[in-house]
């Protein structure tokens, strides 16, 4: 009979335990909206692009522009990041869009 | 980008990522290994780079604000609790030789060869010589989430056919894709670098690792097995396989490991890859690192440093291109090429009395393109740095060293690495011969990163392999 062999499992399981995401807001009307940017892939041209639809679609709604976080991609990335919950809390951010991975 | 995105969901703020199409399914496994299921994603139709300003406008308008909006205010659902992953020690699959293969094929844990089936007795047999404890975690995998187990480095190392005695070789590896500052998780990006280990001091010796001719081709068993494992690994324990992390648009074939030849450095005083980059001289150590791609600087002729060094800076800057926006752009002073010197083109430099950093500083001055090509490759051809600023706004900003704008012409030479260090410098291949390679590094996402490799008998254990509570 040709040799039979059991074979362990080649992954390792995940250490990082899960969490839940924040809760959702109600409506973006009224909503401080932070723009977070790695500086990539037009950025400069499409975050205008959503602002501008934002603002007109709900009352009320304010754009915090993405030089307020910085680049998260490069050297300041692990840092601004590390930042990033004392940033929100100081500019009262009530939700981001965080933008472009192509 | 998501870890951003992460961040800000960790902290109590609903967040929506903008991704290509493409990216949706490496974004939500993205978010996955950094312990969020389901976060929504908006995304932005085809490729903007490839996109005029109204195709793109209008994708957006259409497409992407709907889904910002959706993702910011729609409940996301509670994620499935349980996996249904195996364990470590359970028996993944069962069959012949043929049947394992296939199976392994068929589930993405192969790269497309067979492998040695990883059974739990020799998974056992690999780790037992070193004394090492199974379970101990070198850290998390990114960016699966995965633990960076002994027990994982061991079962990838039976898998690639490599020896008991490489252990101590995978783990520093696999310590190095457990450090942050290399950036393992950039390891599926799109332009599709692969990793490369340097390995040095007397382990490359004492372990027949190939330093001679035939250096990074395939065919001396340690030197291809270590190589074969770097990938297994990624795909199995950090996850970069197309249905989850792999991004590259192209990729390279496995890297062999490139040992160093240590008796010819010696012979010449010249410190090695390992010391040059904080390693501890005379010791063990690998040094990993991501490149591009690379390629031969064949046949140099010259009997001295002066005549052999422009043909050399040739290829460095030959193998440059967009990976300047390592420079500035994706990174900032993240530019480390490779230059591998056959023993003999070293003598050359060795016998006119210079050092290695002789070697690097004379690279400086040589390895130069015009501003004009170099603002191209950051700016123009390639959009990945923002605002597409000069190399003299640069510069005035203190972003990049004075070098780089001596003047405001744009037919002015500019060098192609921040400093003279920034040339990493290898010896090996045919002793015998006048040839050289080049290697172009792919910045911070896989950032050169050295480890010393341990032989030594592990004192973390004699535990059970069953008894994991043992273990410490």
């Amino acid at each position: 009979m040709e040799p039979q062999f059991a074979v362990v499992w080649p992954k390792s399981p995940r250490g990082v335990q899960r969490r839940r995401p924040a809760t959702r807001l109600a409506t973006l009307g009224g909503a401080r909206i932070g723009f977070v940017w790695d500086y990539m892939f037009r950025g400069e041209e499409i975050f205008p692009v959503i602002a501008a639809e934002l603002t007109a679609r709900f009352p009320g709604l304010e754009v915090v522009g993405y030089d307020t976080f910085g680049n998260i991609h490069g050297p300041d990335e692990a840092s601004l990041v590390e930042a990033m919950p004392g940033t929100l809390d100081e500019h009262s951010i009530d939700a981001v869009v965080v933008g472009n991975g192509c | 980008m998501l870890r951003a995105s992460v961040a800000a969901e960790a902290a109590g703020v609903p967040s929506v990522s903008l991704v290509c199409e493409g990216f949706e399914r490496q974004a939500s496994a993205t978010a996955r290994g950094l312990g969020f299921d389901g976060l929504p994603l908006a995304v932005l139709r085809g490729h903007v780079d490839a996109q005029t300003t109204a195709e793109m406008v209008a994708a957006v308008i259409e497409h992407t604000v709907p889904q910002v909006i959706a993702g910011l205010t729609t409940p996301i659902p509670d994620a499935s609790e349980h996996d249904d992953e195996p364990s470590a020690l359970d028996v993944a699959v069962r069959g012949s030789l043929d049947e394992v293969q296939r199976e392994f094929v068929q589930r993405g844990w192969t790269d497309g060869h067979p492998v040695v089936p990883p059974t739990r007795d020799r998974v056992e047999a690999f780790i037992a010589p070193s004394g090492h404890d199974p379970w101990r975690i070198l850290g998390t995998a990114r960016p699966s989430g995965r633990d960076i187990t002994v027990w994982s480095v061991a079962v990838n190392g039976v898998m690639a056919g490599c020896r008991p005695d490489d252990l101590p070789v995978l783990l520093a590896i696999a310590e190095v894709f457990a450090d942050p500052e290399y950036g393992v998780e950039h390891s599926g990006n799109t332009t599709g670098a692969d990793t490369l280990v340097v390995l040095n001091g007397p382990v490359v010796g004492d372990l027949g690792f190939n330093h001679g001719p035939g250096a990074l081709r395939e065919g001396a068993a340690p030197n291809t097995s270590v190589g074969r494992w770097v990938r297994l690994f990624q795909r199995n324990v950090c996850g970069f396989t197309a249905d989850e992390h792999d991004k590259g648009t192209f990729g390279n074939s496995t890297r062999v490991v490139l040992a160093e030849d240590e008796a010819a450095l010696a012979e010449i005083g010249w410190p090695n890859v390992a010391t040059d980059l904080g390693g501890t001289p005379g010791g063990d150590a690998v040094s990993v690192v991501r490149i591009n791609g690379g390629l031969i600087v064949g046949s140099v002729f010259g009997a001295t440093p002066d005549e052999v060094l422009p043909y050399l800076a040739d290829g460095l800057v030959r193998v440059t291109g967009w990976e300047l926006t390592h420079v500035y752009g994706l990174g900032q002073g993240h530019y480390r090429p490779l230059l591998v010197l056959s023993p003999l083109l070293a003598r050359v430099f060795a016998r006119a009395g210079w050092s290695k950093a002789d070697v690097r500083d004379g690279l400086f001055r040589h390895a130069r393109i015009t501003a004009q090509r170099f603002e191209q490759y950051i700016g123009e051809w390639s959009n990945l740095t923002a605002g597409r600023r000069t190399l003299v706004d640069l510069a005035e900003a203190g972003l990049v060293p004075p070098v780089f704008a001596e003047s405001a012409d744009p037919a002015r030479l500019v060098p192609i690495v921040t400093s003279p260090d920034h040339f990493v410098v290898a010896v090996a291949g045919d002793p015998n011969r006048a040839n050289a390679y080049v290697m172009s590094n792919d910045g911070q996402h896989g950032w050169w990163t050295t480890a010393s490799v341990d032989r030594g008998y592990s004192t973390d254990l004699m535990c059970s392999i069953d008894n994991r509570d043992a273990c410490g």
